[in-house]
């Protein structure tokens, strides 16, 4: 019993640091219509910005909050700088520009970090492990749900009883609309493009101490969001909360049972979804043409 | 819904077909074109027209995997400037020229095609297993010797033998005759494996299994798990060898993957009731990788370069003085033995009289070479370079400051885990060749 315990809180720590970087997705989507690939990269600098402050200060708390901060004024810089000016283009435009960012910063990791490995340990403070029911899991797993769960109500009160939320969900309904009532919307899309990539940076500095991250390498983080997007409903939060869940646990629980194939499991259930409810679970039907 | 269904149907099948397939692929790439363009007028492969042994190097030193190139050159910068500054081999230098192939078979033929034009009379590398089948079937083609320092799996090795070719890299067989020993000597009950895709890996295990059932020991098989190489998350494969029962892991993965397991599998108490075999874990690239979180005690590898053992450690500080600050581990080892044995067979040779490349053949078949672990050489029937093994635990290391082989620890295994010219041809006739 307690290893089907142990499963599932590992599939729910997995899934919730996958929903990090997909909710970041889906409010970039969302917001400002563009598929932002970028977004690997971004999870990345997280991880190194973090590694490196941690390094240098011995705090990973410090580390997380310089991941977050940084990365989001430099999304901030993206999309004042290189995204505003091609609005008016394709959205093709926008994800071509988004991708050579990625590109961009992989480049400069090797640069600034070398080609190597990259990993931490555990902050003391979280390196330990609680029992249950007779196993030991470690408390840095049951800290990850926490954070994540927080941030998760925090943006759903964000999102549904503040001002700011309204305006975004009236920007992702009718952005035309938006704009005729006098709201800045290029200004709330540089906003929901900072939230986005913070909250990406935020998985990476968390991950840190987990996969760490190698320089050289893409980050795998795009597919998987990629997939918890497709399955929950491109553009959807909500999608992205319920669909990260799924892989999260599919993947935990496949690993036990189906142990040779579990690492197809994102992309299987990606496949199911596209083939049964293309939209996703909670997407909308939209009338194409 | 019947489209649908047979649509799903049929994605599933194409996904499980290509998941099943990818590792006969990837050793069998780029099979036709070796970018030969010259062919016998190189086969009479001289001393070059400066005076010097020019020897080609292929290595990743761009890329994802060029950071391997960090731990290579310094062993072989050292000990060319050691040969260089002691009068070259017979009063004539070395001359390194270092080709990139990016440890990608697809371009590894218009390197050699690169390598053709330099008048070099050996060839050290590639490092890459997915390489070694292309710079194999040149090596015949041209009549240049190659020293790899990868794997083959069997299969392709046998299927690119060659009087030109030999591995100063590691041998399948040899490390699962290994494991096999120390799962009996432990009392191993249960095993699981864990592994990367490709050939070697599979290799490993199926050689295991064999040498199991030789020693005729009772193992249980606790379940396995291939991973494809891009996995960083490996929370649910630990969780589900701990669900496993198993005692012991056996496993192949090296570079970032073994580092992810490494302090994952720490973190969670993997280590707390299994213990880990695999090769090259406990040396210095993966224990200063993993850092604190290195499961120290919990982890028995193969160490080709045990820099923590009395033996090697001048050595180990010799190179890491002449390095950027790398510390020496047991893959940069393997291109310096390549060299070292290719520095012993020139030195049979007459350079002034000239000679062939069959003659440098028959000259490293017969040449032993000194190394700190004894004299080292290769087989004549399968041309593997065969020097002691050790399966040595981890300890933490207070020179080095980090988890490295512990000396008071460790098993030597000699050169009687290297499969004998018995098997090998009688593995040759099982497979068909």
């Amino acid at each position: 019993m307690s290893i089907y315990l142990y499963q599932f809180l590992t599939g729910l720590s997995s899934g919730l640091l996958y929903f990090l970087t997909a909710a970041g997705m889906a409010i970039i989507v969302s917001g400002l219509n563009v598929i932002n690939f970028g977004q690997g990269a971004f999870c990345m600098f997280g991880t190194l910005l973090c590694y490196s402050v941690y390094e240098a200060t011995g705090s990973f708390f410090l580390g997380v909050a310089a991941a977050v901060v940084v990365a989001g004024v430099l999304g901030g810089y993206v999309t004042e700088a290189m995204l505003r000016p091609i609005y008016k283009r394709p959205p093709l435009f926008q994800l071509l520009l988004t991708m050579g960012v990625g590109y961009l910063l992989q480049d400069f990791f090797l640069f600034a970090w070398g080609n190597r490995m990259i990993s931490a340990s555990v902050p003391e403070i979280l390196n330990f492990r609680v029992n249950l029911l007779g196993l030991p899991f470690p408390f840095y797993y049951i800290f990850l749900i926490i954070i994540s769960l927080i941030i998760c109500a925090v943006m759903l009160f964000v999102f549904k009883k503040t001002k700011i939320g309204m305006i975004f969900r009236a920007i992702i309904t009718n952005r035309d609309m938006v704009d005729c009532m006098g709201i800045n919307v290029k200004k709330m899309n540089s906003l929901m493009f900072i939230v986005g990539i913070s909250l990406t940076a935020l998985a990476g500095a968390l991950n840190l101490p987990i996969t760490g991250t190698q320089t050289a390498a893409e980050s795998p983080v795009l597919f998987t969001a990629m997939a918890v997007l497709i399955i929950g409903g491109i553009g959807e939060i909500k999608g992205a909360f319920i669909g990260a869940l799924i892989v999260g646990m599919c993947t935990s629980f496949g690993a036990m049972f189906f142990s040779q194939y579990y690492s197809l499991i994102p992309s299987l259930l990606m496949v199911l979804v596209l083939l049964i409810k293309p939209e996703g679970l909670c997407g909308k039907k939209t009338n194409a043409g | 819904m019947k489209k649908k269904l047979l649509a799903l149907i049929l994605t599933m099948a194409m996904c499980l077909g290509l998941a099943a397939c990818s590792s006969s692929t990837q050793e069998n790439t780029g099979s036709d074109d070796s970018g030969s363009t010259l062919t016998e007028e190189l086969s009479e492969t001289e001393p070059s027209e400066d005076g010097t042994y020019r020897i080609a190097v292929l290595m990743p030193l761009s890329g994802d995997l060029s950071f391997f190139s960090g731990y290579f050159i310094p062993s072989l910068e050292y000990l060319a400037d050691n040969i260089n500054s002691e009068g070259g081999i017979n009063g004539h230098e070395v001359d390194l020229i270092y080709k990139d192939d990016q440890g990608d078979p697809t371009i590894e033929a218009s390197v050699l095609a690169e390598v053709l034009e330099e008048d070099v009379c050996a060839v050290i590398g590639p490092f890459m297993d997915t390489c070694g089948p292309v710079v194999a079937q040149w090596a015949e083609q041209n009549k240049i010797p190659v020293f790899m320092c990868c794997a083959l799996a069997t299969d392709v090795g046998f299927e690119n033998q060659s009087d030109y070719v030999f591995t100063a890299g590691s041998s399948a067989w040899s490390w699962a005759k290994v494991y096999a020993n120390a799962v009996k000597e432990h009392g191993y009950e249960s095993v699981f494996f864990l592994t990367n895709s490709g050939g070697v890996p599979e290799n490993v295990k199926e050689f295991f299994w064999q040498e199991i059932d030789n020693l005729g020991v009772e193992v249980e098989n606790a379940g396995e798990v291939q991973l494809s190489g891009t996995e960083t998350d490996l929370t649910s494969v630990i969780t589900s060898i701990m669900s496993s029962g198993a005692d012991c892991i056996v496993t192949s993965l090296t570079a970032s993957p073994a580092v992810n397991f490494l302090q994952q599998g720490n973190q969670m108490g993997l280590f707390d009731e299994v213990e880990l075999l695999g090769a090259y874990l406990n040396d210095a690239d993966h224990t200063e990788s993993v850092g604190s979180s290195y499961p120290v005690g919990k982890v028995y590898s193969i160490t080709w370069f045990p820099i923590s053992f009395d033996f090697a450690s001048d050595l180990a500080h010799d190179i890491y003085d002449r390095s950027d600050g790398v510390v020496p581990c047991s893959a940069g080892l393997t291109f310096y033995y390549a060299l070292d044995t290719i520095r012993a067979a020139l030195a049979t040779l007459d350079y002034e009289a000239g000679y062939d490349s069959a003659q440098l053949v028959e000259a490293v078949e017969t040449t032993t070479c000194e190394s700190v672990f004894g004299d080292i050489y290769y087989t004549e029937y399968n041309h593997q370079l065969v020097f002691p093994l050790y399966l040595a635990n981890t300890a933490m290391n207070d020179e080095w400051g980090m988890a490295l082989p512990d000396e008071s620890d460790y098993v030597e295994y000699g050169i009687e885990c290297y499969p004998t010219e018995e098997e090998w041809v009688a593995e040759g006739e099982r497979l068909g060749y």
